[in-house]
């Protein structure tokens, strides 16, 4: 254990995760009170497309594709951001609704990305730079470098400040958005804003976790912090604590029992926070709930049974 | 009819959802200081005509002045309370910062709220006597007292032209009582409250003009001289007995059939 | 039979299958329940694996299906306590149990080859040479037998309990009233879809599941209203799509499902963008035709109000007109030429007026 803490590699994925399990616990927040869960699932899985795009622009670039989060990310970004463009379209446009627009979405920039992928994967003569590139599907925490590094703590970190910079008009447009409108804050201008920093804490992670369960890293903490509290500047810090510390237990976990992987081991244990808030967070939690009804009962039958005595 | 005397002045007002025509050529003026009622059946416009006047939706023809000034200017003279059903209440936040976000306007991007908006909330919530639940959580509440909190939050906004959209639905009688005690002292205050209304049977009661809306304005002025059978049976289409008794109005038979209607024959 | 026609079979068998259960799920507005299932039914599988160590057992799908309906009850259950919004219930409810299921596999079990790629688009080009022997005779794919079975299946049900089903997805509130019990329905049909999705899964992965499931069925969604016409055309677009992915997989030499996959995709979207009358085009054409209805109208209203105004006779200066109406100038200009060539509106010299044509036009209300 003590091995690992001076290891550098180990500190490399260690802080990455955990700095990919923050940004997204907080952003995820929004995206749950919205309502668009099902969002990061989308998001994440239609960046693959980005991302086999500009794996193979750097290709034609340079002769050999480059895997460097530099690389892909804006292209993820980018395959991210279109597809919710072309669902907000499709719902607005036809009689589709926002559920199956989403799936549509999401078989067309998937199935093109994986068919990008396999061509990429069998193609002959080789394309320099394929290899490891299948980890985007499911995550490679340990491939991390010190360039992914920064990549993912400017993006994080410029998304985070969006946040907070514009912590109370996001906060009313989430509440609120007509009354927000009323006010004079533009609601389509908010609604991409927020759009963009949601799909830039996604894209950030699949790295990490890989495109199939970045929608946990998303929407688990959110769910978990929710229980909790009653504010939501509270909700956005529990729910970054929690994305870090499952980051933390992730990486830790893969870096002393070999063939771990990281990504699902973050999500069990955000899952595992999950069903511990929603059982025993005080006031909402199932437990406690359980308990005042008991309670009430009680006082009910003392009540009566006060009544009845002479 | 200059519109100076006017808190709202409405002319050939046109506004239509995706186009199609929701406000069809609407003229309305709303005095200063009057408590209006506006109502119809259902998928008449009525909420359209506040989105309108919020400049949520954009007209396609006609004019909305407010204190005789295009309201595009006068974003800081109006007050809105929308239906209590189009939030989510089990949002996190408490009584008190709900309230607050109606002093959002007033800073504008990027400030944050401080002491002198957070005082400004306390008293508002003071006026509506839930002063005691400032800092319980929104979900809390109940519905007649998520009604209060939303006025308190158009009372911080502190507006002389306040638009509210349905604030009875779902309430108790009680609630409704304190209300419209409220709305009338905002009245007595010089406030202009103009307000979207279900119940007919206390439309006499509550207000002192009354505007019917039928996607366009059959008529309005004092309820006195217009909330008369022959009008209502024209901005309801026939059977009004029928609503009387249910006690609200019943939805016209197919305002939304109508539409489809109106497209296919477009469509020849 | 060539291998490559086998595998075709197997995907236009397994097309039909998704496409008919993605029907109902798109017109219930569930169709995410499809991402959720295809991932849920991981766990259930490698189980399965272990136990039955053969990869078509019956038991295993029933074994996986129940992984399937184990996702639908717990998402359930949470929704029930409405602490938790649904979405977020089946993205957490999924991911997890995807997540067990990624780490059994990771662990190399006895007998467990289970390749991670598989997970995703599935197997359909080795899954051709797993033939079924019945004595010395080879009947074909083992898959391919297994994907008839499930489609027999559901085409069973969907026929003997098609008006269930259809009160099922329209009108649940309907269905109580009438004495049904469109919950054991929906639960048995979710039943049915968790089965299709397993052994779906096998040979398509959890991709093609997905995208089978909602694109055909939303494409169709846009093409009619009936919901039987719907599940014909479904299956239709399900069996083009099949078509043209496997043969552009084949000369790609790579797995088939994700062609498969992007063709049902590019379908809709040609589906969503041509489609007569629901189309993306068809609509703004019908929307343009509207508007400019409105318009028309709008601005002969203009003049008829200007005329109770003014001095009678003198007419409207285009300039007057246009401070009149709050378009910009590019749609009262056009507004204005088409009135003018239909003569609803007349250039007197000294200004525009409405013509007695522009009047009974103007009769013909809208509402």
């Amino acid at each position: 254990m003590f091995d690992l803490l001076t290891d550098y590699t180990f500190q490399t994925v260690l802080l990455g995760t955990m700095m990919i399990g923050a940004v997204s616990g907080a952003l995820g927040c929004f995206a749950y009170l919205r309502r668009q869960s099902l969002i990061g699932d989308v998001v994440s899985h239609s960046s693959l497309f980005g991302v086999m795009l500009f794996f193979l622009a750097s290709y034609a670039l340079t002769g050999e594709g480059s895997k460097s989060l530099v690389v892909l990310i804006p292209g993820a970004i980018a395959a991210g951001t279109a597809a919710l463009l072309l669902t907000r379209t499709l719902v607005r446009r036809t009689r589709l609704k926002e559920d199956s627009g989403l799936g549509v979405m999401l078989a067309l920039f998937f199935g093109a990305g994986i068919v990008l992928l396999r061509w990429v994967q069998r193609t002959d003569p080789a394309i320099p730079g394929r290899r490891g590139l299948q980890d985007y599907l499911f995550g490679m925490a340990a491939a991390m470098t010190q360039d992914d590094l920064w990549m993912i703590a400017t993006l994080g970190g410029l998304a985070v400040l969006v946040m907070l910079l514009l912590w109370k008009e996001l906060k009313l447009f989430t509440f609120d958005p007509v009354f927000s409108h009323s006010l004079g804050y533009r609601s389509t201008l908010l609604d991409t804003l927020l759009i963009m920093i949601l799909v830039v804490g996604i894209v950030i992670g699949i790295q990490s976790v890989g495109v199939v369960l970045m929608i946990a890293l998303l929407v688990t903490p959110a769910s978990a912090a929710r229980q909790w509290t009653r504010q939501l500047g509270t909700m956005v810090m529990l729910a970054a604590l929690m994305g870090a510390v499952c980051g933390l237990i992730g990486s830790v976990a893969s870096a002393l029992y070999a063939n771990v992987p990281t990504g699902p081991v973050i999500v069990l244990s955000a899952t595992l926070i999950f069903v511990v808030s929603l059982l025993f967070a005080p006031r909402r939690g199932v437990v406690s709930r359980i308990g005042r009804r008991r309670k009430l009962i009680a006082s009910q039958a003392v009540a009566s049974s006060g009544r009845s005595a002479p | 009819m200059l519109g100076n005397d006017s808190a709202l002045s409405l002319q050939g007002l046109t506004v239509a959802y995706d186009h199609k025509p929701v406000l069809w050529d609407v003229d309305l003026q709303v005095p200063v200081g009057v408590l209006m009622g506006v109502v119809g059946p259902n998928g008449a416009g009525k909420s359209t005509l506040l989105k309108a006047v919020l400049g949520i939706l954009s007209p396609l023809a006609g004019s909305i002045q407010v204190f005789g000034q295009p309201h595009s200017m006068q974003r800081k003279q109006i007050g809105y309370v929308p239906q209590r059903s189009s939030v989510d209440w089990d949002f996190p936040t408490t009584v008190l910062d709900l309230v607050m976000m109606g002093t959002y306007g007033r800073l504008g991007w990027l400030r944050r709220p401080g002491a002198a908006e957070r005082e400004a909330a306390r008293h508002a919530l003071d006026r509506v006597q839930m002063a005691d639940l400032a800092d319980r959580q929104i979900g809390e509440l109940s519905g007649g007292q998520q009604q209060r909190a939303f006025l308190a939050r158009a009372f911080v906004q502190d507006a002389p032209l306040l638009l509210m959209d349905e604030p009875f639905a779902g309430v108790d009688a009680t609630t409704e009582q304190t209300l419209i005690d409220l709305m009338h002292e905002l009245r007595q205050q010089g406030k202009t409250l103009v307000v979207v209304h279900h119940d007919l049977t206390t439309v006499t009661e509550y207000f002192d003009q009354v505007a019917l809306l039928n996607r366009k304005v059959i008529g309005a002025g004092r309820v006195s001289t217009t909330f008369k059978t022959e009008l209502l049976e024209k901005t309801y289409g026939g059977s009004l007995s029928q609503c009387r008794v249910a006690g609200q109005p019943m939805s016209m038979p197919d305002a939304e059939s109508a539409e489809g209607r109106r497209d296919r024959d477009n469509d020849v | 039979m060539s291998l490559l026609l086998w595998t075709l079979a197997i995907a236009l068998v397994t097309a039909m299958t998704t496409a008919l259960c993605g029907a109902y799920l798109v017109v219930k507005k569930e169709a995410l329940v499809s991402e959720g299932l295809s991932h849920a039914v991981l766990p259930g599988i490698l189980l399965g694996f272990l136990w039955f160590q053969d990869r078509n057992s019956p038991f295993l799908i029933l074994l996986a299906a129940g992984a399937g309906l184990l996702m639908v009850a717990l998402v359930h259950l949470i929704k029930r306590t409405r602490l938790v919004d649904g979405d977020a219930s089946l993205g957490i409810v999924f991911s997890a149990l995807f997540s067990g299921g990624v780490i059994l596999a990771s662990q190399n079990l006895r007998n467990v080859h289970f390749h991670a790629d598989s997970i995703i688009d599935g197997n359909l080009a080795t899954a051709v040479l797993d033939r079924l022997q019945w004595g010395e005779v080879d009947l074909g794919p083992q898959a391919f037998w297994v994907m008839l079975l499930t489609l027999a299946l559901v085409l069973t049900f969907i026929m003997m309990f098609y008006k269930e089903l259809k009160l099922m997805v329209f009108d649940e509130t309907l269905a109580r009233s009438l004495g049904f019990r469109p919950g054991l329905v929906h639960m048995v049909w979710l039943g049915l879809v968790a089965i299709t999705t397993v052994s779906a899964f096998q040979v398509a992965g959890s991709i093609l599941v997905v995208a089978l499931m909602i694109a055909p069925p939303a494409a169709a969604y846009l093409l009619t209203k009936d919901l039987f016409r719907m599940l014909v055309v479904s299956a239709l677009i399900a069996i083009v799509s099949s078509v043209i992915g496997v043969y552009a997989g084949y000369h790609l030499d790579i797995e088939p499902t994700g062609p498969i996959a992007l063709a049902a995709g590019l379908c809709f979207l040609s589906v969503a963008l041509l489609a007569p009358g629901q189309g993306i085009l068809s609509r703004r054409r019908t929307r343009q035709r509207q508007q400019a209805f409105v318009f028309n109208q709008l601005l002969l209203v203009q003049l008829v109000r200007g005329a109770q105004g003014t001095k009678a006779g003198s007419g409207y200066s285009p300039e007057t007109l246009y401070r009149q109406v709050a378009w910009s100038r590019r749609q009262f200009e056009a507004a204005l030429e088409r009135c003018l060539e239909q003569k609803w509106i007349l250039d007197q010299g000294t200004g525009y007026q409405i013509s007695e044509q522009g009047e009974r036009y103007l009769e013909k209300d809208l509402f």
